[in-house]
């Protein structure tokens, strides 16, 4: 049968050499391309922050509990005086824990506490955070001390600072990457769950710097800041130092105190975000 | 060609196919999985994993999407085609793990029903640049599971071939909605003008190949000449190959004239199974032969051999000298029709 006249049947045991060799080039040309993207997305692929979320494993911190500017531990890690945030499991807080916390201590004020806390480590750069995975669980012992553990608070005064909001809990480790627009949603929930929003600042292209956003009165916020979550964002308040983190005091009414900032991302023909 | 349903009829050609298939897979799961491992060691396990089960099934798209066409370009590719709704359905089964997988990591264990968090979670539908990717990925999703579920031919005879093949054109409405979802994603996020440029040429590649078929298929599709007139003049008897057909158009209908055993009859084009055209298939074991999928057709009343059931319409021929004509008037499906006998046969 010459190579002409030559026909495909799909449902035959077998093809003609002619239809063996088509397919045979075909899937070779395929697997080619196929990994000749593979090797060029591996090697544009925009590189990952080295966070880190120490899933499976439970560790136990002991320190003294603190409310502000977010609920926390104070302790040591890494032979430094830090303080961690707690989270909940999934997109939550771990306000649960602090209140059953309270319930055990008995009128006694958590600056006087001694706790220890068992939960899943989350760290970048020198923040460490730690998820309190096995919600009342998480509470391993709880002691009263005699001296009370103040936070060191300075003002650092009014400040414009642009950044991006996302929610700590992934930015940190739990996911990565966890910024911008393709972690947008998923922060959305977990701030709105509420896990505390934080400013991150990025310069040359890291992100350096990182500031908890409360209202002005320093409490916590959560739904008003949902529609500047992923997006970059200029926001001005008072800035306070609280041992090793910083606070932004916004005040949401202020139409001032909040923009959208495009510059260096997008265009500001953009700005049909504003809610 | 089966006449009960069975889940899939298999063969060697089908498992060499399929095991193809499982290659493609493998290979790029585990070049993506090492890759990571050495390039990018900080990667999350949950975000390689969602990399590479959109991106194997964004791939697979492109290469179900071209094959049609190649194969209407070149007869060699059905070899590719006959199998094609394997493809289909390995794609989609990539296409959900990813999908299923980026909503359980982004939108379950939250204040929200992870569904409604897909839609509600970033409400920047105004904004080109901001807008919910995550929405046009689920909406293409839903396409796919449509279309996989129906893919087999117990929902193909039951919808019959025009609903079936009209959801199954559906798969060019999900691959809109799956290059948006990546360009305002991943690559929006990558901000890489290398996979921009990649998209866009798998983009035209598919673009190109379909014009460039369609472009073909139109000069099938003029009409002939007189073709408001009882008889019409179709071709020479010449111009058509032993146990091959001519192709022609008659009231608006593809009609195809087969010559096989000295003798002439012709068919509607559309194979009643997937609609594929009948006219170039070849005559194999006396029957008209899809080069789709092998269904078959008695060339003298359009029926399948018993125990089959499809039917296409037949069409009265004539001879004058050597030019053969056609009563444009299509004949009820499987009406047997007397083949004209060719001199000196």
């Amino acid at each position: 049968m010459n190579e002409k006249d030559d026909f495909y049947i799909g449902w035959q045991d077998s093809a003609s050499p002619t239809y063996s060799k088509a397919r045979k080039t075909f899937f070779l040309l395929s697997l080619l391309a196929l990994i000749l993207f593979a090797v060029i997305y591996l090697a544009v692929e925009k590189p990952f922050i080295d966070s880190y979320f120490d899933y499976g494993n439970l560790t136990e911190l002991e320190g003294t509990v603190v409310e502000y500017p977010v609920f926390g531990l104070q302790t040591t890690v890494n032979h430094q005086q830090v303080t961690v945030p707690l989270v909940g499991f999934g997109k939550f807080d771990a306000l649960p824990v602090l209140e059953k916390l309270k319930t055990q201590a008995n009128a006694r004020p958590l600056s006087k506490l001694r706790v220890t806390l068992r939960g899943t480590l989350i760290q970048y750069q020198e923040k460490t955070w730690m998820e309190l995975t096995e919600g009342d669980e998480s509470i391993i012992n709880i002691e009263t001390t005699e001296v009370a553990q103040e936070a060191i608070r300075r003002s650092m005064g009014e400040q414009r600072i642009t950044g991006e909001i996302v929610d700590p809990k992934c930015f940190f480790g739990v996911m990565n990457p966890a910024y911008k627009k393709i972690h947008r949603a998923c922060a959305v929930r977990c701030i709105s769950g509420g896990i505390p929003p934080i400013l991150a600042i990025r310069e040359g292209g890291e992100f350096k710097d990182y500031y908890f956003i409360l209202d002005e009165k320093g409490q916590p916020i959560h739904q008003q800041v949902l529609p500047y979550v992923g997006v970059p964002v200029s926001m001005s308040g008072e800035v306070e130092e609280v041992e090793d983190w910083k606070v932004l005091k916004v005040n949401w009414n202020d139409r001032q105190a909040l923009s959208l900032d495009f510059s260096g991302e997008v265009s500001s023909c953009e700005l049909a975000l504003n809610p | 060609m089966s006449v009960s349903y069975t889940s899939i009829l298999w063969n060697r050609q089908k498992k060499a196919y399929d095991l193809g298939i499982l290659v493609f897979v493998l290979v790029f799961s585990v070049l993506f999985f090492v890759g990571h491992a050495v390039l990018h060691p900080n990667a999350t396990f949950e975000t390689i994993f969602i990399r590479n089960f959109g991106l194997l099934a964004f791939l697979l798209l492109h290469v179900v999407l071209i094959i049609g066409p190649l194969a209407r370009l070149n007869a060699r590719f059905l070899v590719i085609l006959y199998n094609r709704r394997h493809l289909g359905v390995t794609m989609f089964m990539l296409a959900a793990v990813h999908g299923v997988f980026s909503i359980m990591n982004f939108h379950t264990l939250g204040d929200m029903n992870p569904i409604k968090s897909v839609f509600l979670s970033n409400l920047s539908y105004d904004s080109l640049i901001h807008f919910p990717f995550q929405v046009l990925g689920f909406l293409a999703l839903i396409i796919l599971v449509l279309m996989a579920t129906t893919s087999h031919d117990f929902w193909l005879k039951n919808l019959g071939p025009k609903v079936w093949k009209a959801l199954h054109m559906m798969v060019y409405v999900a691959y809109a909605l799956i290059i948006l979802h990546v360009v305002l994603g991943a690559l929006q996020n990558e901000n890489s003008p290398i996979l921009f440029g990649i998209v866009l040429a798998g983009f035209l590649l598919i673009s190109s190949l379909h014009l460039l078929a369609a472009f073909r298929e139109r000069s099938i599709d003029k009409p002939l000449d007189q073709a408001t007139a009882e008889w019409v003049k179709a071709c020479q008897v010449n111009d058509i190959k032993n146990d091959r057909a001519k192709i022609v158009t008659v009231s608006g209908e593809r009609v195809a004239i087969f010559k096989y055993n000295g003798k002439l009859s012709a068919v509607n084009n559309f194979c009643r199974h997937q609609g594929g055209p009948l006219g170039e298939g070849k005559i194999v074991d006396g029957c008209i032969t899809c080069p789709w999928h092998g269904y078959q057709y008695l060339p003298e009343n359009g029926q399948s051999p018993p125990p089959f059931t499809e039917k296409v319409e037949t069409y009265r021929l004539k001879l004058e000298g050597e030019e053969v004509w056609i009563h444009p008037e299509p004949l009820a499906e499987g009406t047997y029709v007397k083949p004209i006998q060719l001199a000196g046969s």
